[in-house]
């Protein structure tokens, strides 16, 4: 879906309508996020102690004056949230790189936004580091990318299982192999395990 | 000039040692597969290279990740032309003219043109590169902390406002990569800094993680929830390239000339990288081209100009990489990234210090330009395959990429929470049309701006003015005033003129 530019008249600036106050606070919630955390972090900035010298900058200073300066800028976006401004995107500027989709394929023909998936990935990705430090890097890497896959709607199970066999054992010999980085073992069974196959793969 | 050239005479005969030419064509191949993929970018496939030169020496280390950078900048044309598929942002303005010329039943010249045109404005980039460097080194070694700090601020102005979308989000994003980049423990008072007593971290956060994170757990995030759409490969009968004859090539001088000096300089303003120079290139065509009429329907201009100012941009942006350490691009950024992780500071010192490593640097671009040339007109069919793999399984080594390279830059776990936290940063950004760059960009040069604006007004005595009176420093600073306000004007006489 290319953003054609709207030409002159891009930049609409109208009093909300009713059924808009929603979309309105949709586009305001990010700002107002940010600004929440932003105001929390320069009231902890005004906490800082350190040895004051007089006519010098202290380390306080940086952070607060990012700080103000995002506020004011969140503060910008919430009342644009508000004012319903639509932001011109000229043809030739990067931004216009941003709704074109592989394939040049529209947003609403890619189906509907599948958050679930999202939420199953990312929990994924969490359990990884501690799942990495209790099975080792082998049996952790297996399992993250077979049930990625599943999760990413690949559906071919003997596919899906072979991939990761494979990958994950390509990417433990290379990377412990070869590049010789430390790998975590995983704990008790799981690191004789992971000691057993270093050593199956002629590994040091 | 002499000089120069015995140094890169050298440069060429350390990059064809077996080692240093065997990671070029490594990197040229991966290039081209990153290229070609549209669930990796540039940047990201730049990313997950970098675990594996960690054992290796730095120059070949550098030529792999170079040698990626440039082809990055060319194999998505093959698929934007043959099939509508974007590879890479850059390649979107080839979708206007190439897959229209392909349309017309012309799909080998398209590619014939995107290949002279990558060539010829890598290689006269390069030129400039090689010839540039060392009179900018020589300059930046009289550069004090007012004329860096004015430096660092003009690459953060460019990056929020050459951006294009929503500058309110950008500057969002910037300010959020300054203040990640402030976190940890403070080098000059020794107090903490954001770290609410958690030891990952009072060590600070490392814009690598940010970097990885950011770019590639959270596209592979974004591009999950769609369910990995993949875009379906049509079937094209031949897929071959027909060269452009020398009086089609003398037909389009003037886009060349103007494409290739418009990419060398935008890859020289921090923060501005190829998709930048390639949109902004067909843009100034289609606003100041012999046929700026005929833009969109099919023509050589159209494919040209994008083309030839990103890979020119590559030539550009390795100047103030290596003559200032200061990244011109994402794709630098993590050069810069292998560099540092190699012990090596780059800068106009590194000229002095080390010379062979500057010099073969450079002769792997011109190499790698060439060779990125022959691969694509040999050996792109094979590769344009890799389009039929599952984007789940893609994704899924993306993400085992991601997870290793945190992994392998301190053997520390805890990192993998900074990029599964950056991860879920970088699809909130994704979602909500905050742009990435910003932030990372901030990260990077943040800890360089608060060092010498600190420096600088130590110096001065606290007197802000002396960013505005030293000539440098002056000018740079007027050139962030005028990037900063001129979108805004501009949006302003539009918004005016529609009423």
């Amino acid at each position: 879906m290319k953003r054609e530019a709207k030409g002159a008249g891009a930049a609409c600036l109208a009093p909300i309508h009713k059924g808009e106050s929603m979309l309105a606070l949709r586009r305001a919630a990010p700002y107002a996020a940010v600004l929440m955390v932003g105001a929390y972090l320069y009231w902890l900035a005004l906490g800082f102690e350190f040895p004051h010298v007089p006519g010098r900058l202290g380390p306080d200073a940086w952070p607060k004056m990012v700080l103000g300066l995002l506020l004011v800028t969140c503060l910008v976006g919430l009342v644009n949230s508000f004012r319903r401004v639509d932001v011109p995107v000229v043809r030739g500027g990067a931004g216009d790189t941003h709704p074109v989709l592989p394939g040049d394929i529209p947003d609403e023909d890619l189906g509907p936004s599948r958050y679930g998936l999202v939420a199953m990935g990312f929990a994924l990705f969490l359990a990884y580091p501690i799942a990495l430090e209790w099975l080792g890097f082998p049996i952790a890497t297996f399992l993250l990318m077979a049930l990625f896959m599943l999760v990413g709607q690949w559906r071919n199970v003997p596919a899906v299982l072979l991939i990761s066999l494979l990958g994950s054992l390509a990417l433990f010999y290379i990377f412990r192999g070869i590049v010789y980085v430390s790998l975590p073992l995983g704990t008790g069974q799981f690191q004789t395990f992971t000691l057993w196959l270093a050593q199956l793969l002629q590994m040091r | 000039m002499q000089d120069v050239l015995i140094h890169l005479g050298h440069g060429f005969l350390t990059v064809f040692q077996p080692i240093n030419i065997f990671v070029l064509m490594i990197g040229l191949v991966l290039g081209l597969l990153v290229a070609v993929l549209p669930g990796l970018t540039l940047v990201m496939g730049v990313v997950l290279a970098l675990p594996f030169t960690y054992k290796m020496g730095i120059t070949p280390a550098v030529i792999l990740l170079t040698a990626m950078y440039i082809t990055g900048t060319y194999g998505g044309a093959f698929t934007a032309i043959l099939f509508r598929i974007p590879g890479e942002p850059i390649d979107v303005p080839l979708l206007w003219d190439g897959y229209e010329m392909a349309k017309k039943g012309e799909p080998a010249k398209a590619l014939g043109w995107t290949l002279f045109a990558a060539l010829a404005g890598g290689l006269v980039a390069a030129v400039v590169m090689v010839a540039a460097s060392e009179p900018v080194a020589k300059i930046a070694l009289s550069f004090s902390a007012p004329e860096y700090f004015a430096l660092v601020f003009f690459g953060l102005a460019s990056v929020v406002c050459l951006g294009g979308g929503s500058q309110v989000n950008a500057f969002i994003s910037l300010f959020i990569g300054l203040l990640i980049a402030s976190v940890g423990v403070d080098g000059t008072y020794g107090i903490e800094r954001f770290s609410f007593g958690i030891d990952t971290l009072r060590d600070g956060i490392e814009y690598l993680g940010v970097m990885v994170g950011a770019y590639g757990l959270g596209e592979v995030l974004s591009r999950l929830e769609r369910g990995f759409t993949s875009p379906t490969l049509e079937k094209v009968g031949k897929i071959e390239t027909k060269l452009p004859s020398t009086a089609e090539l003398m037909s389009v001088k003037g886009s060349f000339a103007r494409s290739s000096i418009l990419g060398i300089l935008i890859g020289i303003v921090p923060g501005a990288g190829a998709t930048i120079a390639s949109f902004l290139s067909y843009g100034v065509e289609a606003q100041y081209g012999r046929r700026r009429k005929e833009m969109g329907t099919g023509i050589a201009e159209g494919i040209v100009a994008p083309q030839a100012a990103a890979t020119a941009s590559v030539g550009g942006a390795m100047i103030p990489l290596l003559t200032m350490g200061i990244p011109g691009s994402g794709a630098t950024a993590i050069i810069l990234g292998a560099f540092m992780l190699q012990g090596v500071q780059p800068g106009p010192q590194v000229f002095v210090s080390q010379p062979d490593l500057i010099y073969a640097i450079f002769a792997s671009v011109f190499v790698a330009l060439i060779g990125m040339c022959l691969l694509g007109y040999f050996a792109i069919k094979a590769l344009v395959k890799v389009l039929d793999f599952r984007e789940a399984a893609v994704s899924a080594f993306v993400v085992m990429f991601c997870f290793i390279g945190a992994l392998a830059a301190r053997n520390n776990v805890n990192d993998l929470w900074t990029i599964v936290a950056f991860g879920a940063v970088g699809y909130l950004f994704e979602k909500f049309r905050f742009p990435i760059a910003p932030m990372v960009l901030g990260t990077i040069l943040g800890p360089l701006a608060e060092n010498y604006f600190l420096t600088a007004m130590i110096s001065a005595e606290g007197d802000w003015t002396t960013f505005f009176t030293r000539p440098v420093s002056l000018v740079l600073m007027l050139l962030s005033a005028v990037t900063l306000v001129f979108p805004t004007y501009r949006n302003w006489r539009e918004s005016r003129a529609g009423g």
